[in-house]
């Protein structure tokens, strides 16, 4: 699929944008401090977060339950981790009528993020860096019946390695460091970004991290770990 | 849709490698298949005889330009693009490609008209589509016909807030086409006479 | 467009479990997570724009289901049947029971029989919990490589398990056979003529001849047709030698399928598929003789072939129907191109009349104006 090639591409982006400390991974509009400066209320809106299974033969299988635990985990840090930045932040649970809008909008980031990623950390267009501008569209009216100034919109995935992935990892490191060549089957990679949009759509703070292995949003407190990292870069955030 | 995937899979193969995946849109191009004005601030691919561009990632605008020689097989029809068509049995080709691509099921063709690109008479159609995970699309296509070749320029963006923003990018784009002066390679000496708009003749089982 | 998938299967003892409608029949965990991501799939396909939307086709294909399934299963396990507008020669059911049938396997039947057969088939797929039995092989399996790389005929995934994947794409041959076994005694236990169940096989066979390829992907772990068609031929004479009879309901099936069968031939057309498209045409027109609709597709399938016959299908078409407003448009076109400028004229003005928000509207327009109009 288009969008999980994309997603791949952004987790190693991600990566990449993490093994180079010096260079900071937020990404700011031009105005974000008129947009987000009077924002109170920020609506969390219900994640995407996918948990795959890497298995010894190369099998890359989503796990359903495994996604689910993740799901709310990133949601509850996310809140979480809003808050203690001194906003006022819920998870949406929209109403019927409010949802497909929502769902729409949630559709379009789904696109939007990994653009963010591939034009802005991993191909770099010039155009992009210099001047951060992406949107999601008018969502004035949404935000008016969803009662909030700004969403937050969190996407993540992760990948966990199963015993003999390991052991076959063990093994190819092994050989690598006696021979000093040779592929490592790589860890599981988890990845996590958030964005924060304002009423006109517009992508306001963006911020993603990556890592390999050292996470699992399985669990809360590593979940916590990982998205309080990914908002210390917000304005008004205590590190 | 098949051309992100084909873009992404090269995205990650050149991932490693030193030339790069995308340069500034200003690049000239060696190939002059056709030519064409690309926006300020835009990037494309770094080839030489298709054309694709895009300014914040091709998920969220793409200009996909193409030359074809007539009579040959297109992606998801059997039908082809045949020197001496009108235009619009040229659309009709063209939207039946667009329809019978299994991967936009349910697109709908929401206009098809005539049109001038580069001075060289074609067609214009408005397409809409929903990608495989639901997010909602509209795409133009402006086909020229230009005898031994036929060009197709596209635009394809989210219906939400993209495709209106850049639309009118693509139109001047468009306004800008030119189609190229090259002749089609010579057919090798033992192949087929190029295949029309008309029916191959059926085989054994009649299909 | 090429499938890829490397399944290496290491031997594995299959998971039994009771079937629906029978004695300790009783949902696991893990097939309560699939029956819940059925239901999303099945959301999406609904949503995606895919379905041919016919009410009362879908009524007589409930109808055909309800005759296979016995009140036992039904009430833990009811199917339901939607077509998908596609000409492939393709059908899959998800774990929940929502079965999915395309057009083309759909057109290609003679009777009720052979579409009983079918659903026999896939229904076996959702009773005998054929999903979460392959999830579980997989996981029990050290070394399964599974290596997808091509796009389910745009079918929208929101799911890519392999309890899933194998409920769209294809289940391990021992379950194909088990679908195909149990599939023929439902046939038969509801009293349909054995006879006509090998023809599906045949006209995949047929499908794949066509097409000039080698067994599609969603075959390939599938035991192969020829098997397929010896297994039910053997099972023919033996379980049930001596049983001849039983229902077709030719008459019935062609009439409730006629205008799936029309929907079909302008997909085929679409494709540029032209000797499919007229196959599908003529048929409809066999099952609906009165039909504006087929005559006016014969007479597209001739204009866009290159054919001399064009005129007459539409000329056809209109007697059948003044109102009818692709055969407007086809003559119109046609007697434009032969330099019949005031037939055309007439033709052309009368389509803009019935249709003035024709999509094509601009090109008509231009037309007229160049027969002086």
């Amino acid at each position: 699929m288009r969008r999980s090639v994309f997603a791949g591409m952004a987790a190693s982006a991600a990566l990449a944008a993490c093994a180079t400390p010096s260079e900071p991974s937020v990404r700011l509009h031009p105005q974000y401090k008129e947009r987000l400066g009077g924002a109170k209320s920020v609506g969390v809106v219900p994640p995407k977060v996918v948990v795959f299974e890497l298995g010894a033969g190369g099998v890359r299988e989503p796990k359903d339950d495994w996604s689910a635990a993740a799901r709310t985990n990133v949601s509850t840090a996310v809140v979480k981790s809003l808050r203690g930045a001194g906003y006022d932040a819920k998870l949406l649970e929209p109403a019927a009528d409010v949802k497909d809008d929502l769902d729409e909008v949630r559709l379009l980031y789904e696109a939007v993020a990994p653009s963010i990623v591939y034009a802005t950390y991993g191909q770099k267009f010039p155009a992009k860096v210099q001047k951060f501008d992406y949107s999601l569209g008018d969502v004035s009216k949404l935000l008016d019946r969803l009662g909030v100034d700004v969403l937050a919109i969190p996407y993540g995935s992760d990948e966990i390695s199963t015993g003999g992935r390991k052991a076959t990892q063990a093994v190819g490191m092994a050989v690598a460091a006696l021979l000093g060549v040779g592929a490592v089957q790589r860890s599981g990679v988890t990845f996590v970004n958030l964005a924060i949009v304002d009423r006109s759509g517009a992508v306001v703070w963006f911020n993603v991290r990556g890592a390999g292995g050292s996470y699992d949003l399985r669990d809360l407190a590593s979940a916590q770990e990982m998205v309080g990292r990914l908002v210390q870069d917000l304005p008004g955030a205590h590190k | 849709m098949r051309r992100l995937f084909l873009l992404a899979a090269i995205s990650l193969a050149c991932a490693t490698t030193p030339k790069p995946r995308w340069v500034d849109a200003s690049t000239p191009r060696e190939s002059r298949s056709f030519l064409l004005q690309l926006p300020e601030g835009w990037m494309r691919s770094n080839q030489e005889v298709t054309v694709v561009a895009t300014r914040d990632g091709p998920l969220l605008q793409e200009i996909f330009v193409e030359r074809l020689q007539m009579g040959k097989a297109l992606r998801n029809t059997k039908k082809t693009v045949a020197a001496g068509m009108m235009p619009q049995e040229a659309a009709e080709v063209i939207a039946d490609d667009l329809v019978s691509n299994p991967v936009t099921k349910g697109l709908q063709i929401v206009e098809n008209a005539p049109a001038t690109v580069g001075g060289t008479a074609g067609f214009r159609i408005l397409a809409a589509f929903k990608d495989r995970d639901g997010l909602k699309y509209k795409e133009v296509v402006y086909g020229v016909l230009a005898p031994p070749w036929f060009y197709r320029l596209i635009y394809t963006a989210p219906e939400r807030h993209y495709f209106d923003a850049d639309l009118p990018a693509f139109e001047a784009v468009a306004a800008s086409f030119r189609p190229g002066s090259e002749k089609p390679p010579p057919e090798p000496p033992l192949s087929k006479a190029p295949a029309s708009a008309k029916e191959p003749a059926p085989d054994a089982t009649g299909n | 467009m090429k499938r890829l998938l490397l399944l290496a299967l290491a031997a594995c003892a299959t998971t039994k479990l009771p079937p629906a409608g029978t004695a300790g029949y009783r949902l696991e965990d893990d097939e309560r997570m699939l029956l819940r991501i059925a239901s999303e799939q099945q959301a999406v396909i609904d949503k995606s724009g895919a379905l041919y939307a016919d009410p009362e086709l879908e009524a007589y294909l409930a109808q055909v289901a309800g005759k296979l399934v016995p009140p036992q299963v039904a009430a833990q396990l009811a199917p339901r049947v939607r077509v998908l507008r596609d000409f492939r020669l393709n059908a899959f059911t998800l774990p929940n029971g929502a079965v999915y049938v395309h057009c083309g396997i759909l057109a290609r039947m003679e009777n009720e029989a052979e579409l009983a057969t079918l659903l026999g088939h896939e229904i076996t797929h959702a009773t005998h919990r054929h999903s979460v039995r392959e999830l579980r092989n997989a996981s029990n399996q050290s070394s399964v490589v599974a290596a997808v790389s091509a796009p389910l005929a745009g079918i929208p995934l929101v799911i890519s398990g392999p309890g899933l994947v194998a409920s769209i794409r294809g289940y391990s041959r021992e379950m194909e056979t088990e679908a195909d076994e149990n599939g023929l005694a439902l046939v038969a236990a509801a009293g349909y003529d054995l006879s006509q169940s090998t023809h599906v096989f045949q006209h995949l066979q047929e499908s794949v001849r066509d097409e000039k390829v080698k067994e599609p992907f969603f075959y390939a772990t599938h035991p192969r047709l020829a098997e397929r068609i010896e297994n039910t031929e053997r099972l023919l004479a033996t379980t049930y030698a001596g049983r001849g009879g039983g229902v077709r309901n030719a008459e019935q099936f062609a009439k409730a399928t006629a205008q799936l069968v029309l929907e079909d031939a302008r997909l085929q057309l679409a494709a540029g598929r032209f000797a499919a498209a007229e196959r599908d045409a003529r048929k409809h027109l066999a099952a609906a003789p009165g039909s504006a609709a087929g005559e006016a597709l014969l007479g597209e399938i001739e204009r866009q072939r290159g054919g001399a016959e064009a005129a007459a299908h539409y000329r056809k078409a209109i007697q059948l129907d003044a109102g009818s407003v692709e055969a407007h448009r086809g003559l119109g076109l046609v007697l434009f191109k032969s330099g019949d400028r005031a037939g055309a004229r007439a033709e052309l003005s009368r389509y803009l009349e019935l249709r003035p928000d024709a999509p094509d509207r601009a090109y008509v327009r231009q037309y007229l104006a160049q027969t002086g109009e």
